[in-house]
């Protein structure tokens, strides 16, 4: 008895420590159908990137991937925080703005931190907000049909070099909520590393985070059950293509997380 | 969850003394050993953009420092060289790490025990049980170690198996979870969670100049060897967006590698040839391939008296073996793929230090040839003379087929050729002096950068003034045109009384280099020892810059403070 024991003991500890699965060539992936219900959220993705960082145009490609799948349900918009040495180096490639850095180090960004990096809706996963591009899709999936209490809806128009936004909010129950109204630039062509080690100095930067209305936590409101409309302006940038821009409003808990979002065009 | 381990380190300790009671005799042996480790910063510039934990609420904590405690009590039998029971040891460390000094990853940050440990050793082996440290071959899949300069702890929480049951043949076994920073005591009080993070492992190694009388005749000892490691770890759920929609990538549970290898030694000549194969492990790291990752190393070594050479060579491809796919950076790593490029101490040489290319794969080539002519010959001097010269050099992988080296212009990811001469002039003076040359890829290495070419000259002396005074001085000095200009660096270090140390040291650019300020970083040292203690402080402003061990880096940002340093070893 004692003998069978041993041989099943030497052959299971044999199975344990040679245990590997191999996985063929057409089993690697396999369709995962996306699953958008009819809630009115849109979600934030906010990448952080540097013009000097070689890995952040991959990023960039998955960030776009991901708006072609999830359409107006997503918001893309990148941030260049000075605190990272990826955005430093040259002004007239000088794609920082404050806000942006702000946002960075309150998520846990530092000069140390890896880039290409990003969050969703300023949310923590296990008190972790920054995450790699592999891994957007993964937790865009986990909050797309999280359900919002608030409901927007905007405009945006522009005298000269100052852009008015009406954004029009109500909720579910009376609540304080914080609003965000940042101005975002896209196809911004300028210098970005690549990973052979070569300068695309004809490089479209996308989606850029250029300023935002006051401070950047925005203004806090109450907003009531029944529509309510609140007006903010904005002063157009030196350099910034009123064409290329877009304006986009988020609102956010207590706890500084985007419960929901619109953007729309400068009219 | 952190106190369970306190109660289960006071259980440890209990069981010791009851067993020290039961078991012991007149002269059996209870004892402790341990030591004591800070290493403490007071910052005087704005540290918050490279602290650890820049987030509040620890923002206003203006003392960095790492701490740790290391206790081990042992139990030895007093007749262990009869008896089948031997002794027994545990083993725990105590670590202070809420505000580290800058540049470790956030997740360092924290407290706690980071080692339990119970050893038991017997006539036929030894079996630990807590956390396990060990290394199958040179490390190609599994070294599990510390490195308190890197932040790496990556011992498993588990057991581990130790036998010899014929003379020359060793078996070891080991499996656990994989300790990632506090992620132990994260996921479950007490460390046991095996669904995530969860590795084990065999090895096997033959002597067979104990079986082949022939060897022995010969003077040759043969060693053949092999293991098996495999990690576990559930399914995730990981998207990939495609354009004809979204899908997921289905990832192997079990991640299994195998490695053999063969040793020669004999006449002053040892020989190495060791290879792994890794299968499917797509991680995070490497951008979820499930390509298999293989790794081929050889080593040719001699050495008689005063002379020696070693040649080596190694190709790796996709060899990053992590407990955790998700993981990326420091932690979590099981293997430690050799090193073969220099680990220089000297300051400048060190500005450009390589790093593995784990995922990327590399071709990497050492020789060095070591030589010291004897005493009283015309090159020897009254005491003799050593000269080493040593050449390094890594280059990228061909991106077809992968075996054959990249020989285009970026393939180079790094050269290193230097000589160090020492020699002893007389009683009182003896140097060393350097020349280097380097070639680093920091668009491989760092992710941009492109190739810097430096050359660099040491020269270190020591002058034995009397036996309460011992000056020494480096003087360093680096050239690059592509990336640092010129560096200065000058230190001096005066021993007085065998118990003090004096120094201080000064670097500056003196010349062009674009990312560079013009800014000067110093230091000024006091250190006492005695005895195991060793007490030091002074006032520090360096640079920042990479710190590395065995191929793997660690940023170290910009410092500036007063540093203060204990260590006291029993």
């Amino acid at each position: 008895m004692l003998r069978i024991g041993k041989h099943i003991a030497f052959i299971l500890s044999v199975l344990l420590f040679t245990a590997c699965e191999v996985i063929s060539e057409n089993e690697r992936l396999i369709p995962a159908p996306v699953s958008v219900d009819s809630t009115e959220r849109t979600h934030v993705l906010i990448e952080f990137t540097g013009f000097r960082c070689v890995n952040c145009p991959k990023a960039s490609a998955a960030a776009e991937a991901l708006k072609q799948t999830y359409g107006e349900r997503l918001i893309v918009v990148a941030m260049h925080p000075a605190s990272n040495p990826f955005t430093q180096g040259a002004a007239q490639y000088d794609y920082t703005c404050p806000q942006a850095d702000v946002y960075y180090r309150y998520m846990g960004g530092s000069a140390t931190t890896p880039f290409p990096t990003g969050n969703i809706n300023i949310t923590d996963s296990e008190d972790r907000y920054l995450s790699d591009y592999p891994e957007w899709a993964t937790l865009l999936a986990q909050q797309m049909n999280l359900p919002t209490s608030v409901h927007l809806s905007l405009q945006a128009q522009r005298d000269s070099n100052t852009i008015t936004v009406t954004t029009t909010a109500s909720a579910d129950q009376p609540h304080d909520y914080h609003l965000v109204t940042w101005l975002v630039e896209d196809s911004v062509q300028g210098a970005q590393a690549l990973p052979d080690g070569s300068v695309d100095r004809q490089y479209y930067h996308r989606h850029m985070l250029r300023t935002a209305a006051g401070d950047a936590w925005g203004e806090n409101y109450t907003i009531p059950f029944t529509p309510v409309t609140l007006t903010s302006t904005l002063t157009l940038p030196d350099g910034c293509d009123p064409t290329h821009c877009s304006i986009v409003v988020a609102a956010l808990d207590d706890q500084n997380r985007i419960i929901n979002a619109r953007q729309t065009t400068i009219q | 969850m952190k106190e369970y381990n306190l109660y289960l380190f006071i259980l440890m300790v209990g069981v010791m003394s009851i067993i020290n009671c039961q078991l012991s005799t007149a002269r059996d042996t209870v004892y402790v050993s341990g030591s004591v480790q800070h290493d403490g910063l007071f910052p005087t510039r704005d540290i918050s953009a490279v602290r650890t934990t820049p987030r509040a609420p620890w923002a206003k904590i203006d003392h960095l420092s790492n701490n740790y405690l290391d206790l081990s009590v042992h139990y030895l039998r007093s007749d262990s060289n009869k008896a089948r029971f031997r002794g027994l040891q545990a083993d725990t460390r105590i670590e202070l790490n809420e505000w580290p000094l800058p540049g470790y990853e956030a997740e360092f940050a924290g407290h706690g025990l980071g080692r339990l440990s119970l050893t038991a050793d017997f006539e036929w082996g030894q079996i630990s049980v807590g956390d396990v440290y060990g290394q199958f071959g040179s490390g190609l899949l599994l070294n599990l170690y510390e490195n308190r300069d890197l932040g790496i702890d990556n011992s498993l929480r588990g057991a581990k198996i130790c036998v010899e049951p014929y003379k020359g043949l060793h078996l070891t076994a080991l499996g656990g979870k994989q300790r990632r920073y506090w992620n132990c005591y994260h996921d479950h009080a007490w460390g046991w969670n095996y669904t995530q993070d969860a590795a084990m492992g065999a090895d096997l190694e033959l002597e067979l100049h104990e079986w082949i009388p022939r060897l022995q005749q010969n003077d040759l000892e043969l060693t053949l060897g092999g293991s098996y490691v495999s990690k576990y770890e559930q399914k995730d759920t990981v998207l990939v967006p495609l354009s004809d929609g979204m899908y997921m990538y289905n990832l192997p549970r079990w991640v299994g590698a195998g490695e053999v290898r063969a040793n020669l030694q004999g006449h002053g000549w040892d020989a190495l040839i060791e290879y792994a194969y890794k299968a499917n492990d797509p991680t995070k790291e490497n951008d979820y391939s499930y390509r298999s990752g293989q790794a081929l190393l050889l080593s040719l070594a001699y050495s008689r008296k005063r002379f020696s050479i070693l040649a080596q060579a190694k190709r790796s491809d996709n060899m990053s073996f992590r407990s955790s796919r998700s993981v990326r950076g420091l932690s979590g790593r099981l293997n430690l793929l050799p090193v073969f490029t220099p680990q220089h101490t000297y300051s400048l040489a060190s500005l450009y230090p390589y790093a593995t290319q784990y995922v990327g794969g590399e071709w990497a080539f050492l020789f060095e040839v070591c030589y010291t002519w004897p005493r009283k010959s015309k090159m020897g001097g009254k005491y003799g003379t050593t000269l080493k010269l040593s050449a390094a050099h890594v280059r990228g992988l061909q991106s077809e087929g992968r075996w054959a080296v990249n020989t285009t212009a970026d393939g180079t990811y790094y050269t290193d050729i230097h000589a160090d001469l020492h020699k002893k002039v007389n009683s009182h003076w003896s140097f060393n002096a350097t020349l280097l040359y380097q070639t680093y890829n920091r668009t491989v290495i760092e992710g941009e950068g492109g190739m810097v070419r430096a050359g660099v000259a040491v020269f270190d002396h020591m002058i034995h003034i009397n036996d309460n005074v011992i000056l020494r001085n480096e003087l360093q000095y680096l050239y690059s045109r592509d990336h640092a200009g010129q560096w200065l660096f000058v230190l001096l270090e005066l021993d007085l009384w065998q118990h003090w140390t004096l120094s201080g040291s000064w670097e500056y650019n003196i010349g062009f280099a674009p990312d560079e300020t013009k800014e000067h970083y110093y230091s000024a040292m006091l250190t006492y020892s005695h005895g195991a203690h060793r007490v030091s402080a002074g006032y520090i402003k360096s640079s920042d810059g990479f710190n590395c061990a065995g191929g793997v880096c660690r940023y170290q940002p910009q410092q500036e403070g007063v540093r203060m340093s204990y260590n006291f070893t029993w």
